[in-house]
């Protein structure tokens, strides 16, 4: 067998850890992964500037939930690929969301589709 | 009526985390996110494989192929950052991995589950009606989890299906091998590791799957 040292485990009870963080640490954290357009997408904005201010803690984000649902799939992603895979899943066809985009199912902004994105990230991580 | 059986292949291949290919999830882990025929009831665990090593690529990157409606979505958003590159991408996603091949030493069968004869009996066995082919292939995994029970509990090896990744010209099947029991770790259906290697090193099967998808 092949020497590929084993990946790190994904420590899916550790995700939870997200809803504890401030909005400014969660738009940041979201930004340096995925970068500023994604996260203006998944904050549900038409432009970077107002993720800059979610950052600097100047404004607050509309759909905070959205936002903490994206860093736990980050997170997860992360664990099991890395940032460039996180931002692809993002905006990839899903069969977890009939071949839609993640970023875009959230749009219907409800706690079943959060859920949804964090179990469909778990899966593409694990699998 | 029983289920339609259909003979598991001499080989079959499987893209996985770490370098273990037998290894099966945790439950804790598939609590969370349980995958499309695993137990509903969290007892046993089911080890999933591909008809080609192709499938088994295409199973794991299919994900990242771009969505044209969320690229647009993208692109109109006023900012100047960029996505990095989609073959980084691939790299990420498959370094961790390997690709194995695996030997099936002994004739086995599984239920095929899109067979009409096995949705009959699906059927019969959940009190349902009206199973299509394409509910074990669709977004939901409700009912797929709770024929998978059903099958389990009938005492059969796993079942067999289309990927839903599959397109008419480009079909592969997959296989969902049952847990031999809660906890066992050991599968109806022995499987032998053939060959190990790091998934980034599988290049013709590689390219195939990332052509299929449009990756490259």
């Amino acid at each position: 067998m092949y020497a590929n040292p084993r990946p790190s485990e994904l420590d899916v009870d550790a995700l939870d850890a997200v809803t504890e963080l401030h909005d400014a640490a969660v738009a940041s954290e979201l930004a340096s992964i995925l970068g500023l357009k994604l996260t203006a997408m998944i904050g549900d904005v038409a432009e970077t500037r107002s993720v800059r201010k979610w950052m600097s803690g100047e404004a607050v984000p509309s759909q905070r939930d959205n936002l903490v649902a994206a860093l736990q799939a980050t997170r997860a992603i992360i664990a099991g690929a890395g940032p460039a895979a996180a931002q692809r899943w993002f905006l990839g066809c899903n069969s977890h969301f009939n071949f839609e985009a993640p970023v875009m199912a959230l749009k219907v902004n409800t706690p079943e589709v959060r859920t949804q994105l964090v179990r469909a990230a778990i899966a593409f991580a694990s699998k | 009526m029983n289920y339609k059986m259909t003979a598991l292949p001499l080989l079959v291949y499987r893209v996985c985390r770490g370098n273990d290919p037998l290894l099966l999830a945790p439950i804790d882990r598939i609590r969370k996110s349980p995958g499309r025929f695993d137990d509903p009831n969290l007892e046993y665990r089911v080890h999933y494989s591909a008809e080609t090593m192709a499938g088994a690529y295409i199973e794991v990157l299919a994900s990242l192929r771009a969505n044209v409606n969320a690229m647009a979505a993208y692109s109109a958003i006023v900012g100047d950052d960029e996505l990095a590159p989609m073959e980084r991408a691939i790299v990420e996603t498959l370094e961790p991995r390997s690709a194995a091949l695996l030997c099936v030493p002994h004739q086995d069968d599984l239920v095929d589950i899109g067979h009409a004869q096995s949705r009959t009996k699906v059927e019969t066995r959940l009190g349902v009606t009206g199973v299509k082919d394409g509910d074990f292939r669709g977004s939901s995994y409700d009912l797929s989890r709770r024929a998978s029970r059903a099958i389990y509990d009938d005492g059969e090896r796993g079942l067999t299906i289309g990927s839903s990744e599959s397109s008419v010209d480009h079909r592969f099947s997959c296989y969902s091998i049952f847990e031999e029991a809660p906890s066992a770790g050991t599968l109806r259906v022995r499987l032998v590791p053939r060959s190990v290697n790091a998934a980034l090193n599988e290049r013709i099967a590689l390219d195939e799957a990332t052509y299929y998808l449009g990756l490259r």
